[in-house]
């Protein structure tokens, strides 16, 4: 994975976005000054909630949005002006569209009809794709007699039959059943390392996209949010927007009240805090900051003796159980609330009830300060 | 109607009965089986003119054009729908008159006046003119239901905008297409107007020989003999249009299950 | 046509007799669904009248109406055999008067449909000699029909095109510079008659089998000039707008209304002969409204009702009323011209009178079905 962030960066990167902005009907801006490089071989998740611009930013490199300004460049080259259907780089639609007046070897073999292929080969190589996927036996089909996860793996072979550089999922995986889309998830995963190619991936879902990438992409109401690895984005987020996003956060709002050597003191409705972890932010007394710690680095019932350590007090008030991991929601002294997380074994040891008063801590380490925004 | 085909006709007055002679009368009668492949084909050029000239305008409208100037369209398209269309093949009659409007701009350019009615050129205009607006929103309905990301995905697959049409949009479209087809086959086949007015009834069609029929000695029993084939026709061709449309699809799903 | 149908005939079998059954059933629904009409309404003044097309206008019964009170229920038709389907397929009573072409009179009387007429109760001093004893309108002595109009079917032609010279024979019609510049009726009946009295038939529908096919040959032979075949309308539209420069089968009736319209078209009796074609009005046997009906007719044949039937604006007519004659030379001396109702050598009734304009008799010889499918094989070719 190190190797494939250095091919990200190099020079020519294969994909770029350079200011890129598209506005619908001259006023409604869905991705405001966009600039963004992809490298080759990346898996790239572009997230963010509904109408933060991630589908328009795929549907523009796939030239089906021409950007109102700024320049789309492959390889180097603007690509603004070049129609899709010379663009090559297929993309797997959330509704698959699939035709449905073909049968599904037809499918597959649909964007090789434009390559002027015999069609004995277009079939052959249709029939591959659709064997490697494991619904060879299905090529005779018509695809409205398909499952969701059927439907999704034609999908992806009339999409790879074409041997493309570049492959565009847009949420191809938002309409199957949950113990589908584990399923595919890892199979995407797979594919994409055994191809080598650029799979650039939109969801609104974080899981699915730190399964999977290498590389998330946040986008908020057109604008770019941060881009990195899906750790580096989970655990040092850059804005408010992204920590609320990628997870589990408490985020206290606070003001810088002591600047020192490896630490700053920020005073905030809960006591004042401590965090060695400015992540860039040139920090200076008196500024108003975001302090963010993430639910699982909260520990119950620490020793008042660490220094260093945040130690809070405060009142187990509600608790929920997603599979094996407990979120603990905690109030402290000013109404704020606290969350979190363990595993379920650890509550077990802990022997706490609700409106049991505990001391929790945090590291200085894991206490982030991000500019208010 | 199929009973009255039986009836005989005497000193003008229908008699019920049982006899076969319309039948044969007709049947045998070689001017029928002219004026039947007339119509046939008639109506089956115009069908197939009315689709090919009706596409690329509801194409446009359904497809590319924005909602308003679809809704502008549409409207448009169902204006004729408030005039008589017998109106309207008058109209035409005379301007592809000898002295009409066509041929007079013709004339400007040197050309010999062209005939254009009292002949089937005439016949095919006045049976475009009575399906087209109904051909146009039936295609309209059919092409605006076309699901935007089929096509899409079809330019997203390397495949250009002319191949598009042809590979996905009418294939998505074949129901609407052809059942607007088969509903201009049926007027066609069955209009008076535009044979007559327009075609001079030289040569006559059916729906001109059942007229003459019973103009000439109330012949009501032979006229339905016509109409009863007519209808036959009719109900054939309709059945084979409906096997165009649906009958694809079955053949395929059931070879996907073998 | 077979006579099985015939009542001494014994039914064949159940099943037949059943299917005969429900065919009458089926047959009349099927029948009167379009020519439904509504039921002669107790209403003395309200005359219920089957007639022609443009008859129960306004222009033309406007002041009968003013000066009696009494409303005119028309319905009307466009050919003399849709007038015997209407007859025949409505309930006795449905209508008061009926107006016929003269052939058709004995078709009527026939089925006992009309009612005698009293010669005395008309004015029929005011007509011309041949019309007071016109012999379609009287059976055993009765008088079962009163003449309102007539006319001719000779040619109508375009006068830029063609002289009267060049019409003065239906030999015209074979000329081969007028190809695709002739046009015909959709209608058998004049057509076939003008070529028929264009071979010399005295009583061009009177003819043997062998004439009859000599007939059809020489129609065949019109075909290559053959511009096409129309209703009223079409033939108005091509002679108006040159579509074609001679048609058979008509006369002052439509040229007329041409010619106010200020279009260079004629009318001509060519040398052969023209067929006639008339319009008698009869009073249907039974009315309630006999007094009421006969004012129709009074009206109809006297000088006002006359003059505005031969001017109306669906087509124009001559009449049998030398006084309507006389008023219409005084009142619109440019109508009376385009009817040759003048006082001139050439007049109507001196051509009528001459024997070149021919009364119109049903075919004797044939079945109206062998005509009109010759005409529909001579559309065919």
């Amino acid at each position: 994975m190190t190797d494939i962030a250095i091919l990200g960066d190099e020079t020519t990167p294969l994909l770029e976005f350079r200011n890129v902005e598209k506005r619908f009907g001259g006023s409604i801006v869905a991705v405001k000054d966009l600039n963004l490089k992809i490298g080759r071989g990346d898996f790239v998740a572009i997230m963010g909630p509904s109408g933060c611009g991630k589908t328009t930013t795929l549907r523009m490199l796939a030239g089906l949005e021409e950007p109102t300004s700024g320049t789309l460049l492959y390889n180097g080259l603007p690509v603004n002006d070049l129609p899709a259907w010379k663009r090559q780089m297929p993309l797997v639609w959330q509704s698959y569209a699939l035709f449905p007046f073909m049968s599904v070897l037809d499918n597959v073999a649909f964007g090789m009809r434009s390559r002027k292929m015999p069609k004995a080969e277009r079939n052959k190589r249709a029939q591959a794709w659709l064997d490697r996927l494991g619904i060879g036996e299905m090529a005779a089909r018509s695809p409205s007699t398909l499952s969701g996860g059927q439907a999704q793996r034609v999908a992806l072979a009339r999409a790879l039959v074409l041997e493309p550089e570049v492959l565009l999922l847009d949420e191809p995986l938002s309409a199957l059943d949950a113990h589908m889309v584990v399923r595919m998830q890892s199979e995407l995963a797979e594919l994409q390392r055994s191809l080598g190619i650029t799979f650039i991936y939109v969801t609104h879902n974080q899981s699915e996209a730190f399964a999977m990438a290498n590389r998330v992409v946040i986008m908020n109401e057109g604008e770019l949010q941060q881009v990195g690895h899906p750790m580096d984005v989970y655990r040092a987020p850059r804005t408010r927007f992204v920590a609320e996003f990628v997870g589990a956060n408490n985020i206290v709002d606070g003001e810088i009240v002591k600047v020192g050597e490896a630490a700053y003191v920020v005073d905030t409705p809960i006591g004042k805090l401590t965090s060695s972890n400015p992540s860039g932010l040139e920090a200076q007394t008196g500024q108003r900051v975001h302090l963010v710690v993430s639910a699982d680095m909260v520990h119950v019932g620490a020793d008042h003796s660490d220094e260093s350590a945040n130690l809070i007090d405060a009142r187990l008030v509600g608790e929920s159980f997603v599979g094996n991991v407990v979120t603990l929601v905690f109030e402290t002294n000013g109404n704020y609330e606290l969350k979190v997380q363990l595993q379920q074994r650890a509550l077990s040891d802990l022997d706490l009830n609700i409106n049991d008063t505990a001391t929790l801590a945090f590291g200085h380490d894991d206490a982030l300060l991000i500019p208010s925004s | 109607m199929v009973v009255m085909t039986f009836w005989t006709v005497r000193n003008f007055q229908l008699a019920p009965d049982f006899s076969f002679s319309n039948w044969v009368t007709i049947l045998s009668a070689d001017y029928v089986w002219d004026a039947y492949a007339r119509s046939f084909l008639g109506a089956g050029l115009a069908s197939v003119l009315v689709t090919l000239l009706a596409f690329p305008c509801a194409y446009y409208l359904g497809l590319k054009a924005s909602p308003r100037v679809r809704l502008i369209g549409a409207c448009l398209i169902m204006a004729p729908f408030f005039t008589s269309f017998l109106v309207r093949a008058y109209t035409w009659r005379t301007m592809l008159g000898d002295q009409g409007v066509i041929n007079a701009i013709l004339g400007w350019f040197g050309f010999e006046p062209v005939q254009m009615i009292n002949n089937l050129f005439g016949s095919i205009i006045g049976y475009l003119t009575l399906v087209m607006p109904l051909v146009l929103l039936l295609q309209l309905f059919s092409l605006s239901a076309i699901d935007r990301r089929l096509i899409e995905a079809a330019h997203n697959l390397g495949c250009g905008p002319y191949w598009a049409i042809l590979r996905v949009v009418v294939p998505a479209a074949k129901t609407g297409i052809i059942l607007a087809a088969a509903f201009s086959f049926v007027l066609a086949f069955g209009d008076l107007i535009s044979p007559q007015v327009l075609g001079g009834s030289n040569p006559p069609t059916l729906s001109i020989l059942i007229v003459d029929q019973v103009r000439g000695g109330l012949q009501w029993p032979r006229a339905a003999v016509i109409a009863v084939v007519m209808v036959l026709t009719l109900i054939t061709v309709v059945t084979a249009a409906m096997v165009m449309t649906y009958g694809g699809n079955r053949r395929q799903s059931i070879r996907g299950k073998s | 046509m077979k006579k099985i149908g015939n009542k001494n005939t014994p039914p064949r079998s159940r099943s037949r007799r059943k299917f005969l059954r429900q065919g009458v059933a089926a047959g009349a629904v099927a029948l009167s669904a379009p020519m439904l009409i509504r039921p002669a309404k107790a209403d003395k003044q309200v005359l219920n009248w089957l007639t022609y097309s443009g008859h129960s206008a306004e222009e033309v019964i406007g002041p009968f109406t003013e000066a009696t009170g009494i409303k005119i229920q028309a319905k009307e038709y466009a050919d003399g055999e849709k007038m015997l389907a209407l007859i025949h397929g409505s309930p006795a009573g449905t209508f008061d008067l009926v107006t016929s072409d003269a052939p058709y009179v004995e078709l009527l009387v026939k089925s006992n449909l009309l009612q005698a007429m009293k010669p005395e109760d008309y004015d029929l001093d005011s007509f011309f000699p041949e019309f007071r004893s016109w012999e379609q309108h009287w059976f055993d002595g009765k008088l079962m029909a009163l003449m309102t109009s007539w006319g001719y079917n000779g040619l109508a032609y375009n006068t830029e095109k063609l002289s009267a010279a060049d019409v003065s024979s239906y030999d015209v019609m074979w000329r081969d510079d007028l190809k695709g510049k002739l046009g015909m009726r959709d209608w058998y009946l004049p057509i076939m008659g003008c070529i028929s009295a264009g071979m010399g038939h005295k009583d061009p529908y009177n003819i043997t089998n062998e004439q009859f096919d000599a007939l059809k040959k020489r129609m065949f032979s019109l075909k290559p000039n053959v511009a096409g075949f129309w209703n009223f309308a079409g033939v108005f539209d091509s002679l108006a707008n040159g579509g074609a420069y001679v048609i058979p089968g008509c006369g002052d009736w439509i040229a007329g209304l041409l010619q106010r319209a200020n279009h260079k078209i004629a009318s001509a009796v060519p040398k052969e002969g023209a067929i006639m074609w008339t319009e008698s009005v009869s009073i249907v046997r039974g009315t309630p409204r006999l007094e009421q009906a006969n004012k129709l007719v009074r009206y109809l044949t006297g000088v006002e009702g006359q003059t505005r039937l031969m001017t109306k604006s669906s087509y124009m007519a001559n009449g049998p009323s030398r006084t309507a004659w006389d008023h219409l030379a005084k009142i619109n001396p440019r109508e009376a011209e385009m009817l040759h109702m003048t006082e001139k050598e050439d007049n109507i009734m001196n051509v009528l009178r001459d024997g070149r304009i021919i009364p119109r008799r049903l075919p004797s010889n044939q079945s109206m079905e062998t005509w009109q499918e010759a005409y529909t094989q001579f559309q065919n070719l």
